[in-house]
């Protein structure tokens, strides 16, 4: 059975299983019994040894061990102190809060209580992005419930901790899920970066002491303080204990959510797990962390998933997308969507990333449009590395990170790009040459016709021919034919 | 409205009501439909719509109809797991890809007549372990 390649639940243990709205069956499940043992029979300082031994790291993208961040928060000085969920969850593609969140609301807000009590904190805060509409819901329905119950509240289970929690709504930024630009946008302003240190452990929201963790991470709160650091890490490996839920998504047949221990191979988990490459194609890479990750491609396929084995290979874990790529997709046209991506949300504060961003999406487009040249290749590297050493946050630390991973492995699709002037996937429209076959074409004019360059000549039941010069390679007459006739290479 | 828990014994006396709450009987049937966002967008609303005046035609009083969150097989919704009633959390029967001709077959074979549709089963292929 350890040989077995299986999926583990902690995190997502009652997601599929439970009701969420009805709190008796996430009771029934042990539900609320860590919060009774933590306030009734462990100190705060218990509760953060559990944690810190147990090895957790947070599940966000930043892997910064959990309990050693609860101990700096619970040792700053202060009366008042918040304890916040980052449930932005900005990265496209990703979905594993929003699947918690929506499955099993209330193991968030018993792990944001548990936080509270070891921190010294009585006042949480969910943040959470505005296009989650079924999870606020999901969410505001369970403190109600739990505080109809007294389980969160004044006066928790008749003791003297109490713990509120609120909702806090995003309005659409990615910078929003970095920890200070989202502090800044509750205290109502622009969600723009802070710099570090003071960390938020010591000034955070409203410059108080603040804890903020991913939904993920809080979600395996509840099962370590029951079962024990040393249960969590009969899971994962030395460097990432534990669990990790990630968003298979993709050219795979299981496209999902899966939560597998850290450390099986990625291999197995396209392979076994996911059910393999969609119609049979040929892997080329599978993407990971996200608009911050990099591509791995298959010659790294047995190569276990944790935190530091995707570092050396020049990508991260991030918060759990992982993308399946086959050969009819463009590894520069991957990063160009990206960078696409991440330069539209970048908050403009800081040159290396405003500015940054910018030229380098400009020199892709240039490349993907067949007017890029090698220059342009070290360039990329340049202004990536510069941009990734220089900016003031995570997002543009990490912004470059596709185009850098794909220059590192798929150098050769690049000079295809730049030299030939052709792109070896057949993706990038514009170095694509459209042909009408003669063996196929019927004359029926209908390509003619739909020709915005009028460059398609030929009468009536007369083989058509495309003047190459005009060509804008648009596609429509390809969209068009109803007979095959014309291919594009 | 329930009473506040004013201790951590209240907590699991409540548990022990809840554990015994949910288990029903042999001749009963739970239903549980994928209705987070993704079980939504794929249509889940319209099946549970489907089964629930299935059921009302089939004239059936020993079936629960419930929603739960996303249950992983993402690339099978909607997704509908049956459970008869004296059986855990979570050990049903789960079937993919269900429209609303499946539902209605969910109903009349696996529900009335306790006959499981073999070729609608999904995530056989996968084990999930909770520990």
């Amino acid at each position: 059975m350890s040989d077995q390649v299986r999926q583990v639940r902690i995190a997502m243990r009652n997601c599929g299983i439970i009701d969420p709205s009805n709190i008796m069956e996430y009771i029934a499940r042990d539900g609320y019994e860590a919060l009774g043992k933590s306030i009734f029979e462990l100190t705060p300082e218990n509760v953060i040894d559990i944690i810190k031994s147990s090895g957790l790291r947070g599940r966000g993208g930043a892997g910064f061990p959990t309990g050693t961040k609860w101990e700096f928060t619970g040792k700053s000085q202060g009366n008042k102190k918040y304890v916040i969920c980052n449930a932005d969850e900005g990265d496209p593609g990703a979905f594993m809060d929003r699947s918690i969140l929506e499955g099993d609301p209330h193991s968030v807000l018993e792990a944001m209580a548990i936080c509270g009590y070891a921190i010294g904190s009585n006042e949480g805060i969910i943040y959470i992005r505005a296009e989650y509409p079924g999870a606020v819901e999901r969410l505001q329905e369970a403190i109600a419930k739990a505080e109809e119950l007294g389980l969160l509240g004044d006066n928790i289970m008749g003791s003297s901790f109490s713990f509120r929690i609120r909702l806090y709504l995003g309005a659409g930024a990615f910078v929003c899920g970095e920890e200070t630009s989202l502090m800044n946008s509750v205290q109502g302003r622009r969600g723009e970066p802070r710099i570090k240190p003071p960390f938020p452990a010591q000034k955070g929201l409203w410059n108080v002491p603040t804890n903020i963790n991913n939904v993920e991470t809080f979600a395996n709160i509840t099962q370590i303080i029951l079962k024990g650091a040393d249960w969590f890490r009969s899971f994962g490996n030395e460097d990432s204990p534990g669990t990790k839920v990630f968003a298979l998504a993709g050219k795979v047949n299981n496209v999902g959510l899966i939560e597998i221990p850290m450390g099986t191979s990625l291999r197995d988990v396209v392979n076994k797990i996911g059910g393999g490459v969609s119609d049979n194609k040929e892997f080329k890479a599978i993407q990971t962390g996200g608009p911050s990750g990099g591509c791995i491609p298959a010659a790294h396929l047995d190569i276990p998933v944790d935190f530091k084995s995707l570092r050396e290979l020049g990508s991260i874990m991030g918060s759990g997308g992982m993308i399946v790529m086959d050969e009819s997709d463009c590894m520069v046209a991957v990063s160009k969507f990206f960078l696409e991506f991440t330069a539209e949300e970048s908050c403009g504060k800081c040159t290396p990333c405003r500015i940054g961003n910018m030229r380098l999406l400009e020199i892709l487009t240039r490349i993907t449009e067949g007017n890029g040249t090698e220059g342009d290749l070290e360039e990329l590297q340049r202004l990536g590395r510069t941009i990734c050493d220089t900016s003031l946050c995570g997002l543009g630390q990490s912004s470059p990170n596709p185009v850098l991973s794909t220059l590192n492995h798929y150098m050769d699709e690049y000079i295809a790009h730049v030299r030939d002037k052709k792109c070896p996937s057949g993706t990038c429209t514009n170095l694509l040459t459209f042909i009408i076959l003669d063996g196929k074409c019927t004359g029926c004019t209908l390509c003619k016709k739909v020709c915005p360059t009028s460059c398609i000549s030929g009468e009536r039941k007369e083989i058509h021919h495309i003047d190459q010069e005009h060509c804008i390679k648009c596609g429509a007459c390809f969209d068009k034919c109803p007979f095959k006739a014309i291919i594009k290479k | 409205m329930a009473d506040k828990i004013k201790s951590w014994d209240e907590l699991k006396v409540l548990r022990q009501k809840a554990l015994s709450d949910i288990v029903g009987k042999s001749d009963e049937w739970v239903v549980l439909i994928g209705r987070a966002t993704c079980g939504t967008a794929a249509g889940a609303d319209q099946v549970m719509s489907v089964i629930n005046d299935s059921i009302e035609e089939q004239g059936l009083d020993n079936v629960k109809v419930l929603s739960t969150g996303c249950f992983g097989n993402c690339y099978a919704e909607p997704v509908v797991e049956v459970r008869r009633g004296d059986m855990p959390l979570g050990s049903g029967t789960r079937y993919g890809y269900v429209d609303a001709a499946r539902a209605q077959e969910i109903v009349i074979k696996h529900l009335k007549k306790g006959e499981i549709i073999e070729d609608a089963i999904i995530g056989q292929d996968r084990e999930v372990y909770i520990p």
